[in-house]
């Protein structure tokens, strides 16, 4: 054998980096959920593939854009998220609630996955279920305890619950002043003052909704909504 | 003892960037940034971030693919070309150059990373992104990543004995290195000593991609603390060193 100081080095080596190894994962454990916890429905095979390249958060955006296409079109994709309770009753969204966690558990920080689940989930009547609404939230808050819009919702949805609708309004124009309020918040609160005939604050969140270039898909209703909420202010 | 590994890595440079190979798949990475332009408007208001996401992972995507098929083919090309005897009838250590050839493959690649995050990057701004240190963190991690990728393959391909089946190897383990937390966590749970060994084997001979993956931290309310970092560079050098060390001594056994 030649040169066997080279397999010695080599050796010597691979053991350091064992031992970095280690000691990595002692000074930090992995704060995302086990394997486990993840939910696939019928898409385990796009998610594996991806996590097991390690693509972990383009997953999520993936899963994120078919939640969209799920909500918007109804597109079922390949399914596998429903319930056979859900299917047999006919619900509107069936496996909306899995189909929520498949992208937060693949990454428990995406913030504007929780909002919206948790803002469709509370206000919007296809999908009425607070209850999912708030155990959404309180996962959000296990893994980003300090992110405040996460009890601002809590406290928006606790007050509606209770028939509190001034409170709920109040909550949620705090939440409307940042910039990672989801769109389908702002909507609801609008639909919500209009009911209620307070025209003018419906009218300034459609404007607001019209002016936001990250919320194109609302441009189009926000248009329509301000020209009849101005003919109502009118009259 | 320097200079000769820096002629070969800076003729392989040279050799790389004329390569067409390595200039498609860089014409790739604009279409796939363009790509990433047309799909992440599915997205609505997370388009940045789904910006952000595909640009990082298309970016290791890339260099991966041409680090891999660029290296595989490093040392086995000279070979069956014969041009190899002209270099090693100088006065050229074997080792040198191994690790000059891998020098160079690695500055051509991290060259090309640096050209495509600028592109990458260019194309955030536009859309209101504000650069922040996250970015520059899990490019590098991705370039440790990609480093330690290259001395693997550069291992595995003077290891093998087909190009194919070198590649089929470096990306086994390329995915295996992604499992190493659960490989980690079987070799735990096991009760058969065998098991167990060759558990902890696989653990220690794959690479543990886990670790590099820093991208995933992005908007995390926990990032990995300075003492992380330095394992981590522990960990990225020696695995890469001990990849190379091994090259050397397989080539040093090599009759020409």
């Amino acid at each position: 054998m030649r040169r066997p100081e080279l397999l010695a080095a080599g050796l010597a080596c691979l053991m350091l980096a064992g031992y970095a190894q280690s000691r990595a994962r002692v000074s930090f454990a992995s704060p995302f959920p086990d394997y486990s916890q993840l939910v696939f429905g019928n898409d385990r095979l796009q998610d594996m593939a991806f996590l097991s390249t390690g693509f972990r958060r383009l997953a999520a955006d993936v899963a994120w854009i078919q939640y969209l296409q799920f909500l918007g079109v109804r597109d079922f994709g390949r399914g596998g998220y429903a319930t056979p309770e859900e299917l047999e009753s006919g619900v509107q969204y069936p496996g909306l609630m899995l189909r929520t966690l498949r992208i937060v558990r693949l990454d428990p920080w995406f913030r504007q996955a929780y909002l919206y689940g948790a803002s469709v989930f509370a206000w919007s009547n296809a999908t009425k279920d607070p209850q999912n609404a708030v155990k959404l939230l309180k996962e959000g808050i296990h893994y980003d305890p300090d992110y405040w819009m996460y009890h601002t919702f809590l406290a928006a949805i606790a007050f509606k619950e209770k028939d509190n609708f001034d409170e709920m309004a109040e909550t949620l124009e705090k939440a409307l002043q940042h910039p990672d309020c989801p769109a389908v918040i702002k909507s609801i609160l609008a639909n919500f003052y209009k009911a209620e005939k307070r025209y003018a604050d419906a009218l300034r969140i459609w404007t607001g909704l019209l002016a936001d270039d990250n919320a194109e898909e609302y441009h189009e209703r926000a248009a329509g909504e301000i020209v009849r909420l101005r003919a109502a202010l009118k009259r | 003892m320097i200079e000769p590994i820096l002629a070969i890595a800076g003729y392989t440079v040279k050799e790389h960037v004329r390569n067409r190979v390595f200039q498609l798949v860089y014409l790739f990475m604009a279409v796939l940034v363009a790509g990433a332009l047309v799909v992440s408007a599915l997205a609505q208001d997370q388009r940045l971030r789904m910006m952000m996401d595909s640009g990082l992972a298309g970016m290791e995507l890339i260099a991966l693919i041409g680090i891999l098929f660029v290296t595989v083919n490093l040392v086995r090309d000279e070979s069956e070309s014969r041009s190899i005897y002209l270099l090693l009838s100088r006065p050229l250590e074997r080792w040198q150059y191994i690790l000059g050839r891998y020098l160079g493959t690695l500055s051509a690649i991290g060259a090309g990373i640096v050209l495509m995050a600028l592109v990458h990057a260019g194309s955030l701004l536009f859309f209101g992104w504000r650069p922040d240190g996250i970015y520059a963190t899990a490019l590098l991690c991705a370039f440790g990543k990609i480093a330690v990728m290259g001395g693997l393959a550069l291992f595995l391909s003077l290891a093998t004995t087909s190009t194919p089946s070198a590649v089929a190897f470096t990306l086994f383990l390329w995915i295996l290195g992604h499992f190493s937390v659960e490989i980690s966590f079987l070799v735990e749970k096991a009760h058969n000593p065998f098991v167990k060994g060759i558990g902890w084997l696989v653990g220690v001979a794959a690479p543990d991609f886990a670790f590099f993956n820093f991208r995933d931290f992005m908007d995390a309310a926990i990032t990995p603390s300075g003492e992380w970092f330095a394992w981590l560079a522990v960990y990225a050098f020696g695995y890469t060193l001990a990849t190379l060390f091994l090259s050397s001594w397989i080539f040093s056994q090599r009759e020409f």
